[in-house]
């Protein structure tokens, strides 16, 4: 694509009064048409219970290279989509998660990998608390490029923590909340964590990031001013409460007071009215999904479930040939994808699911069927089941993890082909990252984490590589040692953003790491 | 009904000393049983007691269990030099074997690396995921001490005991963890039970009644000064109630709040999705509802910007101290004043608007502020003095406790003119409070919510079989779940504020109410007055005695709440009655579900996988194995009874004689560990009146009521504060709110650092 003209101008002829309250677009968008570079971002995305047991299904045999392989049967969407997704991707293969607390869970490894550092403890079955920042957090805070509250050029929210669904065996946080703020002190372990819980639902995220469809009136500008007041008088409220208060509900005003903040930024997109250029287009309303049937409980050889929520599953019952969970799962990563070229945000997290899935699946999925009376379930349960002696529920767990690979190659494609304000793709100034919480469902083994991270040009990916892992200490899933900690990973991501590694490395807790794994990044 | 449980004691007491095992008087050496030694005042059982093995005193090392009265190594340790070791490349399958430099130990041979599903540890064990012993189990982690390696999954080795903390405690003996963890005993433990001197009887730390001593008991401690974000139900009825709104308006966003909590947790807070839900509602919700009464609202009969700037700032300074449950400063007012100008820039009813969007997102009313007074100062180190709230604070901790809202006048007026401060005008404002139907519907909720009978609404998704007593058009589970909870609040109230008002008639009461449809769904009650005719009109009756139903537990919505799609879950709802109903404190955290040893238990089999049960198709059968073996057995032989005695009532809450496999149903069980051991219960009948004639149930219910006062949930059944109100409660709600309420500490707040 030609590279982007823009008449300064024009805009604020366009924009009408509205303009100086869209400084922020508008000076990302006049160093662009500068020539400088578009801002990196990065987006983490998260999909359930591992992958297929062995790994056999999910990374490249015996005979692959660093450069010459091919992505077997669960992740070989990410090269069926029409812009091969190969070239953008390393695949990590040798990485485990090490926890010093038994950890080893859904909901464990989720704050484990997230955080990379030890928990604070855990809460009743299996709620572990964060017990630090996740990455994507510690990224905001500390990356001179990430548009972060200590900079002076601040991405107008920060950062998005969106989901497609978040229903988990318990009422717990840990499995289904990819990011934390960093604790705060004190001495109730629920109390300590700061989680951002995801959202939902598209059309909430369109209403808050993108102005929503809110009316406007006639005059927007006199609009906004009258709403800005409204916040003023938060803010001095706030302000009155900070005088009152003891120490320890000091962190608490000043989430609220960051929350005053970005409904600030909310408002300025509502009655500012986005602009729209060939980069940065207002979405369209995303539909309101609504909770679908959860079908009947697999029968026989379940084990016992505790909590069921009603959700959006992979089918509306009755209709076998819809998708809601797939379309709203979609929706979202759009919403990110559009968020990022308007650079609302450079930072975003997304789950298709929490830890333990419990978005519900036919018994017969995509040509393999749960083992005895295949009738629709959530996809965890089914999990457990030893593979060994039940190939077929392996295979029908095997389908639903291609499924999520297939899904979020489709959203990574439109990354792909999506024109960033350079000139370039999006995909050349974001890095994405692909994980799960175990490697391997039934067991909860966290040996040879599946892993893969996406980037372009400007990314300094190394694309098109199968990065096998050797030479630690650690012991693999299919026997022998050679693997390393998961740590290694992130130790090796922060400096692309420009932080110091020693940020995790050193942070209190923090889980084992070896040193920053080379041969991702170039 | 007042119960006297000095009788229960005197009671008890006669059952101890029939059982041969008298309680100790205070300063005098208790008689004990055969096998048990008197050791520090307690009679320990010193054949397995791992303080005291074989004599007081001799405690056995780490590695070590008692068995037979001598501390010996566990299962799979060598004994080296008078120490318990495992098996490590230093002591490879012998004390003086050593592997050479670089190799491993592997099942007790010398070995280059570990064997596939071995995990390498640093003194160069090869530990199987399933199997080890103490010093390694099931991977490089010791047991606690006590504790033995059982394939891989760390149990305490002797029946009565169960892990505290890092240790395996006698729970039948010990006087710190009396018949569970953390319930100390002020007298002598025996068998799980704690006796006292005082008469009163008392059933170990746990259930009965009986206040007792206090010094054993753990303390709360007053809680801090503190923010406490309204819930998202309080924050829509308080905006309800403030502009008079005919619905109360719903955010689209929780906050982190669980969809039916019981109570509103105060460690929440407003985040940026909470946030921006709290203003869209306010714009789409709440000010097209003001917009045609915004006369009424702030009526002014003057017209020009002057006039109609006066009457704004009355409305700023009468609305703001109703929202803010306190009186409004100056300050605050010039600032809703500088929001108004803005909006009077298009007319008088905007600026109203927005004063009124100010005050309902902004943090005065969407936090109850627990500071006390105003003028708190620190002091030199920067420490507040402890406090108490302030009147106004009062008013509104007893509006959203009672009213579930903002405070109402009199309330107010109380903390204006300083009443609230004191004993006699509390006790009047509570007293009024109680009389109140909006009190009584918004308790009867309370209640309602203790039984989390609203989960309900996320579980429509029963098998139809299930329903199929009903017309296929009349199957919708929607309809049926929103009458069911109808019901049950019909029932508790009946219950608490027209029948006898007690927390043992909601436990046994055989009432129910129904429609038409619950009626036909639900066979086999009478009705006085004749059979519900219709949908929407609900008529009480009576359940047969055949069915055996008892109280709020075995009402449809209680048991349909607590049930799988198709089939009963006796760990839902053992869980859940263990949990809230008996207030025992919390199980040990459960082991992982998915190793080997828990598969198989599931699987109705050993552990090891070696026996199995003839079959496993119904839940009795693996909660009989799950009662049976370890790794297992620790908490569900403390659950899965309180659930088996409900067995004869289905996914739906439907009575049945038969379960999912065909099999007759025998509900009858015996209690084995307290507060309700060792009594038996022949179905759920028996059950609730044992509930009721022990205490359990008025006990809890002041611990539950306490958890929903402060936010908090207080998962120590011994907690000092909780004693104190339960010794004051007769056992009615209306006693139970009001004592609550009275307490200190609802009032008594720690003051922090500045």
């Amino acid at each position: 694509m030609s590279s982007y003209k823009f008449k300064r101008r024009s805009f604020l002829r366009a924009a009408g009064g509205s303009a100086a309250l869209l400084a922020p677009l508008l000076r990302s968008i006049e160093s662009r048409a500068q020539g400088m570079a578009a801002p990196l971002r990065i987006l983490i995305i998260h999909h359930p219970l591992g992958a297929g047991p062995g790994l056999a299904t999910w990374r490249p045999n015996a005979s692959a290279t660093t450069t010459n392989f091919t992505l077997p049967a669960e992740s070989a969407p990410f090269n069926a989509t029409a812009t091969p997704l190969q070239k953008y991707m390393c695949m990590i293969d040798g990485l485990n998660i090490v926890t010093n607390s038994g950890q080893n869970t859904h909901e464990g490894g989720v704050v484990a990998m997230m955080t990379g550092v030890n928990a604070l403890g855990k809460i009743g079955q299996q709620d572990w608390s964060a017990g630090g920042a996740s990455i994507d957090q510690l990224l905001l805070a500390q990356s001179p490029t990430l548009g972060g509250p200590t900079q002076t050029n601040k991405t107008m929210f920060g950062s998005l923590q969106l989901a497609a669904d978040v229903r988990s065996d318990r009422d717990e946080v840990a499995p289904r909340v990819l990011s934390y703020k960093a604790p705060i002190a004190g001495s109730d372990i629920a109390q300590r964590r700061q989680p951002l819980y995801a959202e939902t639902q598209p059309l909430n995220t369109f209403n808050r990031v993108f102005g929503g469809n809110l009316p406007t009136g006639t005059d927007p500008q006199k609009l906004l001013a009258q709403k800005l007041s409204v916040l003023d008088f938060m803010r001095k409220d706030l302000a009155r409460m900070q005088t009152l208060i003891p120490a320890s509900e000091k962190d608490r005003l000043t989430a609220h007071a960051n929350a005053i903040q970005q409904l600030e930024a909310s408002l300025r997109q509502t009655y500012g009215m986005m602009p729209n250029t060939s980069v940065c287009t207002k979405p369209t309303t995303p539909p309101t999904y609504a909770n679908t049937s959860t079908g009947k409980q697999m029968m026989g050889d379940s084990t016992s479930v505790f909590t069921t929520y009603a959700g959006v599953d992979y089918y509306v019952s009755g209709s076998p040939n819809s998708h809601p969970h797939l379309d709203l799962g979609l929706n979202q990563l759009r919403l990110i994808k559009t968020a990022f070229a308007c650079d609302l945000v450079r930072v975003a997290t997304f789950m298709w699911s929490a830890g333990t899935n419990w978005v519900v699946f036919p018994g017969t999925f995509q040509g393999a069927s749960i083992k005895g009376n295949p009738q629709s379930t959530p996809h965890h349960p089914p999990s457990h089941s030893d593979p060994s002696g039940d190939t077929q529920t392996r295979d029908w767990l095997n389908q639903i993890n291609t499924f999520y690979s297939a899904a979020t190659a489709t959203a990574l494609q439109e990354f792909a082909t999506t024109p960033d304000i350079d000139g370039n793709m999006l995909i050349d100034n974001t890095v994405v990252v692909y994980l799960t919480e175990v490697a391997r469902a039934w067991d909860h083994n966290q040996q040879n984490m599946p892993l893969i991270v996406f980037g372009g040009k400007n990314t300094r990916v190394k694309g098109g590589t199968f990065l096998k892992v050797t030479g630690g200490s650690m012991s693999t899933q299919t026997g022998g040692t050679g693997n390393r900690p998961f740590n290694d990973f992130w130790l090796a991501l922060l400096p692309i953003f420009g932080v110091n590694s020693s940020v995790l490395s050193g942070a209190s807790g923090a889980l084992m790491s070896t040193g920053a794994l080379s041969g991702i990044f170039s | 009904m007042q119960v006297d449980y000095r009788v229960i004691g005197v009671l008890m007491g006669a059952w101890l000393v029939a059982a041969g095992c008298t309680g100790k008087v205070d300063g005098q050496t208790p008689n004990c049983a055969t096998g048990q030694k008197a050791c520090g005042g307690q009679c320990k059982t010193v054949a397995t007691d791992q303080e005291n093995c074989g004599a007081c005193g001799n405690v056995c090392a780490a590695g070590q269990t008692c068995q037979n009265g001598q501390c010996q190594c566990s299962s799979g340790l060598l004994a080296c030099n008078g120490t318990c070791v495992s098996s490590t490349a230093t002591h490879c399958g012998g004390c003086n074997t050593t592997c050479a430099s670089g190799q491993v130990c592997s099942q007790n041979s010398c070995q280059t690396s570990c064997g596939a599903g071995e995990t390498q540890c640093s003194d160069g064990a090869c530990v199987s995921t399933t199997g080890g012993d103490a010093l390694h189990c099931g991977g490089c982690n010791a047991c606690p001490a006590g504790a033995a390696c059982n394939a891989g999954v760390c149990a305490c080795a002797v029946a009565g005991q169960m892990m505290c903390g890092s240790a395996c405690v006698d729970v039948m003996t010990s006087a710190a963890n009396c018949g569970g963890c953390d319930r100390p005993c002020n007298g002598t433990c025996t068998n799980g039970v704690c006796a006292t001197t005082s008469g009163t009887g008392g059933m170990g730390g746990g259930a009965g009644g009986m206040g007792g001593s206090t010094t054993a008991c753990a303390p709360l401690g007053a809680i801090p000064r503190r923010l406490w974000r309204l819930s998202v139900e309080q924050w829509g009825a308080a905006v309800k109630d403030l502009l008079g709104l005919t619905t109360a308006p719903q955010l689209s966003n929780r906050g982190g709040e669980a969809a039916y909590a019981f109570f509103s947790d105060a460690t929440l807070g407003v985040d940026e999705q909470f946030q921006f839900a709290l203003y869209q509602s306010s714009q789409m919700d709440v000010l097209p509802a003001i917009a045609s009464k915004i006369t009424t609202l702030a009526p002014c009969t003057g017209t020009t910007a002057s006039a109609q700037r006066t009457c704004a700032m009355t409305f700023a300074q009468t609305l703001g101290a109703k929202a803010f449950r306190r009186p409004v400063d100056t300050t605050e007012v010039t600032n809703l004043m500088t929001v108004y100008d803005q909006g009077a820039m298009t007319d008088y009813a905007t600026g109203v608007g927005l004063i009124v969007q100010a005050m309902i997102t902004s943090p005065s009313f969407v936090y109850r502020t627990e500071l006390g007074p105003t003028t708190l100062t620190a002091d030199a180190s920067g420490k507040y003095p402890d406090t108490t709230l302030n009147p106004y604070e009062i008013a509104s901790q007893l509006g959203f406790l009672f009213l579930g809202s903002l405070p109402d006048a009199a309330l107010t007026t109380a903390a204006a003119d300083g009443s609230l401060a004191t004993t006699n005008g509390l006790n009047a404002q509570i007293d009024r409070l109680l009389a109140l139907p909006a009190v009584k519907a918004n308790l009867t909720n309370i209640i309602v919510d203790w039984f989390n009978v609203r989960q309900m609404f996320d579980k429509g998704n029963k098998d139809t079989t299930l329903l199929s007593a009903l017309a296929s058009t009349d199957r919708d589970q929607t309809a049926i779940t929103t009458e069911l909870y109808q019901a049950t609040q019909q029932f508790v109230n009946d219950v608490l504020w027209t029948s006898s008002g007690t927390m043992n008639d909601l436990i046994t009461s055989q009432k129910v109410y129904m429609n038409k449809r619950l009626a036909t769904l639900y066979p086999g009650a009478t009705f006085s007055g004749g059979a519900p005719s219709s949908n929407t009109t609900f008529v009480s009756g009576t359940w047969p005695a055949s069915q055996g139903r008892s109280g709020i537990i075995t009402q449809p919505s209680f048991l349909w709440s607590a049930s799988d799609p198709a089939k009963n879950s006796i760990v839902k709802r053992g869980k859940f009655i263990h949990d809230d109903v008996v207030c025992q404190d919390v199980l040990p955290p459960p082991i992982d579900l998915s190793t080997p040893q828990a598969v198989n238990v599931i699987g109705c089999k050993s552990p090891d996988g070696t026996t199995s049960l003839s079959t496993c198709d119904s839940e009795i059968l693996q909660s009989d194995a799950r009662m049976m073996y370890q790794p297992c057995k620790t908490c569900h032989a403390q659950m899965d009874n309180y659930a088996r005695v409900l067995q004869n009532f289905g996914p739906i809450g439907n009575y049945r004689t038969a379960d999912e496999a065909g099999r007759a149903i025998d509900p009858s069980v015996t209690f084995t560990v307290p507060p309700l051991a060792p009594n038996m219960a022949a179905g759920s009948t028996s059950f609730g009146q044992l509930l009721a004639s022990s205490g359990v149930i008025k006990d809890c219910s002041v611990q539950k009521i306490s958890s929903y006062a402060i936010g908090n949930m207080i998962r120590t059944y011994n907690t000092c504060e909780v004693n104190d109100i339960r010794a004051k409660t007769d056992g009615t709600v209306a006693s139970l709110f009001k004592q609550v309420a009275l307490s200190s500490i609802l009032r008594a707040r720690a003051g922090g650092m500045k």
